[in-house]
C-alpha cells in the first residue's frame, strides 16, 4: 500500500508539541520579560562603577543612613551623597599616609581601584554617575521624608540593608505593595522619637535595621502599630491624588 | 447662503434680531443678553453646529489633506513605528549622578526660591522669586517684597521662563529654515574681540566720531554707567535708546508743562472716579501691573462703618471713551467708543468742561479754556456727546447733576490719556489733573533721565539721518530690532545693511542678520544685572543659571568696549561697583552687609519710597495752553479716512517676544484670537467697504475670514480684519509684534507686519488711510476661541449695578437648600436659575463616593454628621468638614473667583500653564478646538437691548473658568475606568495612568474645562510659520507641505533645554489621556507633607497658593479650606468668607453639582445721570423680583426652565436611563 503521508509525518505530532512547548514558553518568557513593568523587578542587582558595600558601611561600621543620605527627612528624595562625602572618611595623602581613617586602615585601603575611582572623581570634578535601582514611573509621586517622619523605616522597603554586599532591590514596588501598607499601617509604624515611650519603651530609630525587622516580627506590632497610628493621627490617604499628579 | 444674512447687519432690519435672539437661548437672568460673537448673536448654522459637538467636527481626524498626503504620511509613520517598537521596552540603565561636592542649601527634590528682578520693555522692572530645582529655573513668581510686583506677576512675567529655554536662540538650531543663503551663526566672542577691538580703537583718534550706538530703552544703572564710560572714551559717539511703543505724547507734553520728560503713574487705589481716553492701562501698557493691582483695590472695598459687607461696600467708577474694544473698555461702567481724531476732541471738550465747572473765572483755566475753544467749535453733536461729557465732568469734580456735595472727588479722581492722543491732548489733561488737586495723589510724575528720557522718533531719525549722510560708520545695536520694528518711510534696514561695520548684541532677528557680527546675548535670568523701577527701587538680577548658549550681558559687552579689563567688565563686578557708588555711606564693612541683604530680598530696602516725586503744583498751564494752540498731532476730525491704530500687542507686545509659543497661543484678552493678529474694524465699517463679515468663508473646520489690503499714505499691506463688536466706526486696530521674518521656529510668520505701513508721522495713529478687498488671494485663516467651551447661553456670568447690591445685598433667601448649602440662598442665586428650578437632588446622588471616615453613606459625604444624621454646625451656623478615624478634619479645598475684579488679562492662564506643564498645540490644533489650557477665560458680551446697539455698543464680562471640582461630578460616573474620582478633600482627581481615554468624562461635563492630548503635543515641537498656510495644504498645485499640517506625533521631537522648564513635581502627559485643573495638587500635597513633618494638624489658611491665584495680579481668585472654621481668629478661612458673600454663586449650581470653585457676581458702578429709567428701576426691587416688567418674567421663565431641562437629558441618556 502506497503510503499517503511520508514517514517524517510521524515526528510531526511530536514536533507540533514541542514546538508548541517551546513557543509557549519563549511567548511567556518574553511577555514576562519585555512586559513587566521595570520597578516590580525585585533582586534588580546592577553592577555599580564603585563596588560601594552597604554591608560594610551599615552593617559592620554601623554607619546611620542618613550620614550619607542626608535629605531623607527633609525631601522627596533620598539623597545619593555626593562624592566629598565619601571623601570626609577615604581622603588622604597617600605618600605621608595621613588619613582621617585609622592609619592602617588608610594603608590597606589606599591602593583600592574603587576608592582610586572615587578620589579622581573627587580630584577631576567628574561626578559618579551610580546606576539607579529603585525607579518609579513619572506618574507616581513618593516622598521619602512623610513616610520616615510618619515612622515607616527604612527597613519596611528596602530590607536588611546592612546584608546587603551590592544593594538590590528587594520590594516590588508595585502599586498594591504600596497599598498594603496604606491600608494597614500599623502593620509597618515604629517609633521615630520615643513621643510613646509607654508603648515601646526603648525607643529607636527608623534606621535601626535589626531591632526594626525584630519588632516587626513581633506579636505586639499590631497593638503597638495601633497606638502609634493614633497619637501621630496617622490615616495614610488612598485616593488616586496622593501618589498620581 | 451667506451668514450675513443672518447677522444683525442683514437687509431684514431690525425685526430679525429680535428673532434670531429668542432662537437662541439668550439666557437673561440678570436682564441682559450674553453673547460671545457675531455668530453667537446671530446664531449661525456654524455657531450652533460647532457648540452642539463636544469637540468640533473634524477633532478627530488626523488631519485635512488628500489621500495622496496621508499615505505619504502614514508611510513615514509606520516606518517610525516599525523602528520604535525594536528598542525599548527593556528597562535602560538609569543613572543617579550626584553632585560632586554638593552646593549648600540645594536639596535635591526641594525647590529653592531666589529673589531677582526682570527688565520691562520700554523700562521700569518688576521683582520676580525664581523656583530653581537643583540649579534649573523652572518656575517664576512675583517678589512679595518688590513694590511693583506685590508677590502677582502678569502674563509676560510669567511667560519669561519659556524665553530662557527658547531652544532657538541658539542659531545653529534653526540654521537651516533661515530664508538666506548663507548659514547665520553668532560670532564667537574670542573672534569678535580679535576683530573688534583694533576696529574700535581706530575712533580713539577721531574721539568716537562715527560710532553710533542703538539700544532699547532701559533702566539698568550699571548700563547707564557703561553707557557713560563708553561716552567718555568717545565724546562724540552718539548714544541712540528707542521704544517701538513709546508714548511719545506723554513726554512731549510733561517736557512742555513740566520743563522735562517725565513718566506719568496713575496709583488707581486711590482713585474714586477715573476717566480714562484711550488709554488701555489694563491691557497693553509697561506697568500694567501695580494697575491692575491698584484698580482691583479701588474697585471692591468694604466700607468703613458697615454692619453688613453689601451696605459697606465702596466702589470706583471707569468711564472709558476709546477707540478700540479693550481689557479696559470691558471693565468700564460706561464705555463709548469714538475714533482717536474724535477722542481728542472729546478730551478737550472734557478739560474744557471740567475747568469750568471748576472755576470759571480762574485766568490761567480761562486762558486754557479759550485756546480749547477753536477746535470745540466745529465739532458735531455726534463727535461730543455732551451729555456724556457732563456727566463724566461733574463726577471727576464729584458734583452731583442735581446738587449734593462738590468737589468730594477732587484729589480722589484721575483722568488718563493714552499714546495714541496728540502732545495737546496730554497737555490739557494734565492741567486738568492739576487743577483737580490729583496731582501726588492719584496720579505722580517722575522725572527720567537718561535712556528712558530720549524721544524714540528723534532717536531713530537721527541715526537714519547718520546712516544716509554715511556720518555713522560704525553701528552697534544692543538688545533692539530697528530692521523689523522701525517704521517703514526710515527704511532702516536698507540703511543698516549698507553701514561699514555693524554688530548686533541681542536675539536671532531682522537685525541680526544684517549685522557683520551678530553675539548672543544673555538672558536677564542667567546674568548679574541691575535694573530700577520708575520711582528708582533698585534691585539686582542674579543669574539662577550658567548662560545656555554662551550669551554675555550688555553691561559686559559694553563695559569691555569702554575699555575695562577682563576682571573689571566682569558683570558681577561692574553691579557691585554701581551698587556701591549708590549707597550713601560708602563704609566697605555695611557694603557686603546690604548686598546681601538686597540679595536675599530682591530689593534695596533704602532705594524703596525713596521717590524722586515732582513737586505737586508745577504743572505749568501756559505750556499746555501752548500746546493746544500749536495743536500738535491733532487729526482734522473733518477728514473722512479711516484711522489706523498702531497697539502694541498685549502678548507679544512689539514683537521682541514673539518667539514665546505661551504668549502666542494665549487667548487675546477682547478677540480670542491666537496665533495671530488680524486687523480689528467695526461692523458698519466692514459693510460700507463690502467686507465680508463671516467668519466661515471656508470650510470645515478652520475659521477663514477676508483678506484685504490697507493702504496708508501709499503704503500697503495684505492683512486678515477681524470684526469686533464695540469698535467705533472707520477705525482699524493693528496689533504690531507680528510677521517677523527672522525668528524662531515659533514666531516666525506668525501674523502680520503692521510696521510696514506705519511711519514717522502715524507713529501710533495713521489718518486717511484706505482699505480694499485684497486681490492677492482668498479668505485667511484665523483661529479664536471665542465660541470654544461654550455652555449654550447658559446664565453662567451673573452682574448687578452697585445700587442693587447695596440695597439687596445681604439678604437671603428663605428657601432652605438640599443641601444646606448656603451660598445657594442669597443675592447672586435670585439672578440665576435656582430661584426658578426646584432642586434634581437625585440625579448625581453619591452612590458612587465612598464611604469616607466616620462620616457615614450620606449626600454630604465631606461635612461632620452628627449621630442624629444631620450635619453639624458650628456656634454660628457653619459646617464642619468631615473627619478621619482619628478624627482629625479633612482639609476641604475650594476657590472663589470675582469677576468684579478679574479684568480678563490672562495671567492664570500662563501661569497655570507654567506650573503644571501644559503644551501649547499650535494654531490649526486650536482652530480645531483642541486647545489645552485648563485655566480659560471667557469673554462675554451683553446688551440690555437685543438690537443693533448689541453688536456695536456692548458691555464685555470676562470670567475665568477651570474645572470646579463639583463635588457631585458628573464626570466621575460615566469614567468606565475610575480614572477620575474624587478624594476626601473634595477634590475631582484624575489619574492619568489610568485614563484609556474614551473622552465620556468630557463629554459629561457641563463646564468643558476637562482636555484631550490628541496627540503627543508634550514632547514634539509646534511651528509658527502660519503665514504660508492657505497655500501648503497639500495635494494642491505647487504643493508646500506645510508642517503644522504634520500631526506632532510625527514631528520632530523638542530639543531638549526646551524640556527643562518642566516642574518635576507634574507629570508630563502623553497622548490619549483627559487631563484638567487639579488646584495644583502638587502643591497641596506638598505643603501637607511639610506640615505632617512639622508636626502640625492642617495646612494654615495662606500657606499654599495655587498657581492662578498666586499669578492674579488683581487678587480675584481665592483659594483654601472651605471649612476651616477657625482660620483667622474664627472669622474662617478667606475663602470661606469669600464664598458666604451675597455675591457668590455656582455655576449652573441648579444641577446639583455643587461646585467647590464658586464665582462673585460683577457689581457695575454706573452713574445715574447716564442710566435707563429701566436699568434704575431694577435697582429699587430685589432681583429676581421681577416687579414691574412681568410680561417679560414669563418669556424668561419659560426659556430657562427649558433650558434646564435640556442640560439634564444628556445627563440620564448617559446613566442609562434612556430618553
Amino acid at each position: 500500500m502506497t503510503t499517503i503521508f511520508p514517514k517524517w509525518v510521524n515526528t510531526l505530532p511530536a514536533v507540533t508539541v514541542l514546538g508548541g512547548a517551546g513557543t509557549a514558553v519563549l511567548a511567556i518568557a518574553g511577555i514576562s520579560y519585555y512586559w513587566t513593568p521595570s520597578f516590580w523587578e525585585v533582586g534588580y542587582k546592577p553592577e555599580q562603577p564603585v563596588a560601594f558595600s552597604h554591608q560594610i558601611h551599615v552593617g559592620k561600621l554601623g554607619i546611620d543612613c542618613r550620614y550619607c543620605h542626608t535629605h531623607v527627612e527633609e525631601s522627596a528624595h533620598s539623597n545619593v551623597p555626593d562624592t566629598a562625602t565619601c571623601m570626609n572618611c577615604h581622603q588622604g595623602d597617600v605618600t605621608s599616609g595621613e588619613a582621617y581613617l585609622n592609619v592602617d586602615l588608610w594603608n590597606a585601603h589606599k591602593d583600592n581601584p574603587h576608592l582610586t575611582k572615587i578620589r579622581s572623581s573627587y580630584a577631576t570634578d567628574e561626578p559618579v554617575a551610580w546606576k539607579r535601582i529603585h525607579k518609579l514611573p513619572d506618574y507616581a509621586h513618593f516622598n521619602h521624608a512623610v513616610h520616615v517622619n510618619a515612622g515607616v523605616s527604612c527597613y519596611s522597603c528596602h530590607g536588611r540593608m546592612d546584608h546587603q554586599e551590592v544593594a538590590y532591590q528587594v520590594h516590588s514596588l508595585s502599586m498594591g505593595w504600596c497599598l498594603d501598607c496604606h491600608r494597614n499601617p500599623e502593620e509597618h509604624l515604629v517609633d521615630v522619637d520615643g513621643v510613646t515611650e509607654q508603648y515601646a519603651s526603648d525607643p529607636f530609630e527608623v534606621t535601626d535595621l535589626r531591632r526594626v525587622e525584630e519588632q516587626l516580627a513581633s506579636t505586639e506590632q499590631q497593638e503597638i502599630g495601633l497606638k502609634l497610628a493614633a497619637a501621630k493621627q496617622i490615616q495614610p490617604p488612598q485616593h488616586c491624588g496622593a501618589c498620581h499628579y | 447662503m451667506s451668514q450675513l444674512d443672518q447677522c444683525p447687519s442683514s437687509k431684514k432690519q431690525g425685526k430679525p434680531v429680535e428673532k434670531a435672539s429668542a432662537a437662541r437661548n439668550v439666557s437673561r437672568a440678570s436682564g441682559k443678553a450674553y453673547w460671545r460673537s457675531l455668530d453667537d448673536l446671530a446664531s449661525t448654522r456654524e455657531f450652533k453646529d460647532f457648540v452642539q459637538r463636544e469637540f468640533p467636527a473634524h477633532a478627530s481626524e488626523l488631519l485635512d489633506s488628500t489621500r495622496r498626503s496621508f499615505l505619504k504620511i502614514m508611510g513615514a509613520s509606520f516606518a517610525l513605528a516599525g523602528a520604535g517598537s525594536l528598542v525599548g521596552c527593556r528597562r535602560p540603565d538609569h543613572r543617579l549622578v550626584a553632585y560632586n561636592d554638593a552646593p549648600e542649601d540645594i536639596i535635591p527634590g526641594k525647590a529653592l526660591y531666589y529673589a531677582t528682578a526682570l527688565p520691562v520693555a520700554g523700562g521700569s522692572a518688576v521683582g520676580v522669586l525664581a523656583e530653581t530645582h537643583t540649579g534649573r529655573p523652572t518656575k517664576l513668581e512675583g517678589n512679595p517684597l518688590h513694590p511693583v510686583s506685590r508677590g502677582r506677576s502678569d502674563s509676560r512675567m510669567q511667560a519669561v521662563i519659556l524665553s530662557l529655554y527658547d531652544p532657538d536662540r541658539d542659531p545653529s538650531v534653526i540654521d537651516n529654515e533661515f530664508p538666506f543663503d548663507e548659514p547665520f551663526a553668532f560670532t564667537g566672542w574670542t573672534a569678535f574681540w580679535s576683530e573688534a577691538n583694533p576696529h574700535f580703537e581706530s575712533y580713539n583718534g577721531s574721539n568716537g566720531r562715527g560710532l553710533a550706538f542703538l539700544v532699547n530703552k532701559a533702566t539698568s544703572p550699571s548700563r547707564d554707567r557703561m553707557r557713560d564710560e563708553i561716552m567718555r572714551r568717545y565724546p562724540r559717539a552718539q548714544w541712540l535708546a528707542y521704544d517701538p511703543a513709546d508714548n511719545e505724547a506723554a513726554l512731549g507734553a510733561t517736557a512742555r508743562t513740566l520743563g522735562s520728560p517725565h513718566k506719568v503713574l496713575h496709583r488707581f487705589d486711590r482713585a474714586q472716579v477715573v476717566v480714562s481716553i484711550d488709554d488701555d492701562f489694563l491691557g497693553g501698557a509697561d506697568s500694567t501691573l501695580p494697575d491692575l493691582r491698584g484698580w482691583a483695590q479701588a474697585r471692591i472695598r468694604p466700607g468703613e462703618s458697615s454692619e453688613t459687607e453689601a451696605a459697606g461696600t465702596r466702589m470706583s467708577r471707569l468711564y472709558v471713551a476709546e477707540a478700540s474694544m479693550t481689557v479696559t473698555g470691558g471693565q468700564a461702567d460706561h464705555r463709548i467708543a469714538h475714533k482717536p481724531g474724535e477722542l481728542a476732541l472729546l478730551t478737550i471738550a472734557l478739560c474744557d468742561r471740567v475747568l469750568e465747572l471748576l472755576d470759571d473765572r480762574l485766568v490761567s483755566y480761562n486762558r486754557l479754556r479759550v485756546a480749547c475753544r477753536p477746535l470745540l467749535e466745529n465739532a458735531s453733536a455726534e463727535t461730543l456727546p455732551r451729555e456724556w461729557i457732563d456727566a463724566a465732568a461733574r463726577d471727576l469734580i464729584g458734583e452731583a447733576a442735581t446738587g449734593g456735595a462738590t468737589g468730594r472727588n477732587r484729589g480722589r479722581s484721575l483722568l488718563l490719556v493714552g499714546a495714541t492722543m496728540p502732545e495737546s491732548v496730554h497737555a490739557a489733561v494734565m492741567a486738568v489733573n492739576q487743577a483737580l488737586g490729583n496731582v501726588g495723589k492719584t496720579v505722580e510724575y517722575m522725572p527720567l533721565t537718561g535712556d528712558v528720557a530720549q524721544r524714540s522718533r528723534a532717536s531713530l531719525g537721527a541715526l537714519a539721518a547718520g546712516l544716509e549722510t554715511g556720518d555713522v560708520t560704525t553701528l552697534v545695536t544692543i538688545d533692539c530690532n530697528p530692521a523689523y520694528d522701525a517704521p517703514a518711510d526710515l527704511a532702516l534696514s536698507e540703511k543698516i545693511a549698507g553701514v561699514g561695520m555693524h554688530v548686533h548684541l541681542g536675539e536671532v532677528n531682522e537685525t541680526a542678520v544684517l549685522a557683520d557680527h551678530a553675539l548672543a546675548i544673555a538672558h536677564p535670568l542667567e546674568s548679574w544685572g541691575d535694573v530700577e523701577t520708575w520711582d528708582g527701587t533698585y534691585s539686582v538680577t542674579q543669574p539662577m543659571i550658567e548662560p545656555l548658549f554662551g550669551g554675555k550681558t550688555a553691561i559686559e559687552f559694553l563695559a569691555v568696549l569702554a575699555g575695562m579689563d577682563e576682571q573689571g567688565s566682569d558683570p558681577y563686578e561692574v553691579v557691585r561697583g554701581t551698587f556701591r557708588s549708590r549707597l550713601a555711606s560708602g563704609a566697605s564693612g555695611n557694603f557686603e552687609k546690604v548686598w546681601r541683604k538686597t540679595l536675599h530680598n530682591g530689593v534695596l530696602a533704602a532705594s524703596m519710597n525713596s521717590v524722586r516725586r515732582r513737586p505737586a503744583s508745577d504743572v505749568n498751564f501756559d505750556g499746555a495752553t501752548d500746546a493746544i494752540l500749536t495743536g500738535g498731532g491733532m487729526i482734522d476730525p473733518s477728514s473722512s479716512g479711516i484711522e489706523v491704530v498702531f497697539a502694541p500687542c498685549s502678548k507679544v507686545r512689539v514683537g521682541a517676544e514673539a518667539n514665546n509659543g505661551w504668549l502666542q497661543e494665549l487667548p487675546h484678552a477682547v478677540t480670542k484670537v491666537v496665533w495671530d493678529n488680524p486687523m480689528l474694524v467695526s461692523r458698519k465699517t466692514a459693510e460700507r467697504l463690502g467686507l465680508r463679515t463671516s467668519r466661515h468663508l471656508k470650510g470645515p473646520q478652520y475659521n477663514h475670514v477676508e483678506r484685504v489690503t490697507l493702504t496708508l499714505d501709499g503704503r500697503t499691506m495684505d492683512v486678515p480684519i477681524w470684526v469686533q463688536p464695540g469698535l467705533a466706526d472707520d477705525v482699524a486696530i493693528l496689533h504690531m509684534g507680528y510677521g517677523r521674518e527672522v525668528c524662531g521656529r515659533i514666531g516666525r510668520g506668525t501674523g502680520y507686519d503692521a510696521n510696514a505701513v506705519r511711519s514717522m508721522g502715524a507713529w501710533s495713529v495713521g489718518a486717511n488711510a484706505s482699505i480694499e478687498p485684497s486681490s492677492n488671494g482668498g479668505p485667511l485663516m484665523v483661529a479664536s476661541t471665542q465660541d470654544h467651551w461654550s455652555m449654550e447661553g447658559r446664565a453662567i456670568v451673573r452682574e448687578a449695578d452697585l445700587p442693587q447690591w447695596q440695597a439687596f445685598g445681604d439678604e437671603e433667601f428663605k428657601r432652605k437648600d438640599a443641601y444646606y448649602n448656603k451660598v445657594d440662598g442669597n443675592f447672586a442665586a435670585k439672578l440665576g436659575m435656582e430661584g426658578h428650578t426646584p432642586a434634581n437632588r437625585k440625579i448625581y446622588a453619591d452612590d458612587h463616593q465612598k464611604d469616607w471616615g466616620t462620616s457615614g453613606k450620606t449626600d454630604l459625604s465631606f461635612t461632620k454628621i452628627g449621630e442624629d444624621g444631620k450635619p453639624v454646625l458650628t456656634d454660628d451656623g457653619r459646617p464642619m468638614a468631615m473627619e478621619n478615624v482619628h478624627g482629625k478634619r479633612y482639609q476641604q479645598w475650594g476657590m472663589t473667583v470675582d469677576l468684579s475684579t478679574c479684568a480678563g488679562c490672562g495671567a492664570c492662564t500662563i501661569a497655570c500653564q507654567a506650573e503644571n506643564n501644559i503644551p501649547i498645540i499650535g494654531k490649526v490644533e486650536v482652530a480645531k478646538g483642541r486647545e489645552m489650557h485648563w485655566m480659560r477665560v471667557d469673554r462675554y458680551y451683553s446688551s440690555e437691548k437685543m438690537d443693533e446697539s448689541a453688536f456695536d455698543e456692548p458691555d464685555m464680562t470676562v470670567m475665568p473658568v477651570s474645572c470646579v471640582h463639583c463635588e457631585a461630578a458628573p464626570c466621575e460616573v460615566v469614567c468606565p475606568v475610575n480614572a477620575t474620582a474624587h478624594s476626601e478633600h473634595g477634590l475631582n482627581e484624575m489619574a492619568y495612568n489610568r485614563c484609556i481615554g474614551t473622552r465620556y468624562c468630557s463629554n459629561n461635563c457641563p463646564y468643558k474645562v476637562r482636555r484631550f492630548n490628541w496627540f503627543d503635543y508634550a514632547t514634539k515641537q509646534i511651528l509658527g510659520g502660519f503665514g504660508q498656510l492657505a497655500e501648503g495644504i497639500p495635494g494642491t498645485p505647487g504643493e508646500v507641505i506645510n508642517e503644522n499640517l504634520i500631526p506632532p506625533r510625527l514631528r520632530e521631537k523638542k530639543k531638549e533645554v526646551a524640556t527643562m522648564q518642566y516642574n518635576p513635581n507634574v507629570t508630563v502627559r502623553s497622548r490619549g489621556v483627559m487631563e484638567k485643573c487639579t488646584y495644583c495638587i502638587q502643591r497641596i500635597n506638598e505643603a501637607q507633607v511639610e506640615v505632617k513633618i512639622n508636626g502640625m494638624s492642617h495646612i494654615p489658611d495662606g500657606f499654599l497658593g495655587v498657581a492662578c491665584e498666586q499669578a492674579c495680579p488683581t487678587g480675584s481668585i481665592i483659594f483654601g479650606d472651605i471649612y476651616d472654621n477657625d482660620a483667622n481668629d474664627g472669622a474662617g478661612s478667606r475663602v470661606q468668607q469669600s464664598r458666604n458673600s451675597g455675591r457668590a454663586y455656582g455655576l449652573l449650581s441648579y444641577l446639583n453639582t455643587r461646585p467647590r470653585t464658586s464665582h462673585l457676581l460683577r457689581l457695575r458702578n454706573p452713574n445715574p445721570a447716564l442710566v435707563s429709567d429701566a436699568r434704575k428701576d431694577a435697582w429699587t426691587h430685589k432681583p429676581g423680583d421681577h416687579g414691574g416688567h412681568s410680561d417679560e418674567h414669563d418669556g424668561e421663565k419659560h426659556s430657562m426652565l427649558d433650558e434646564g431641562i435640556k442640560v439634564r437629558l444628556p445627563v440620564l441618556a448617559m446613566n442609562g436611563a434612556s430618553a
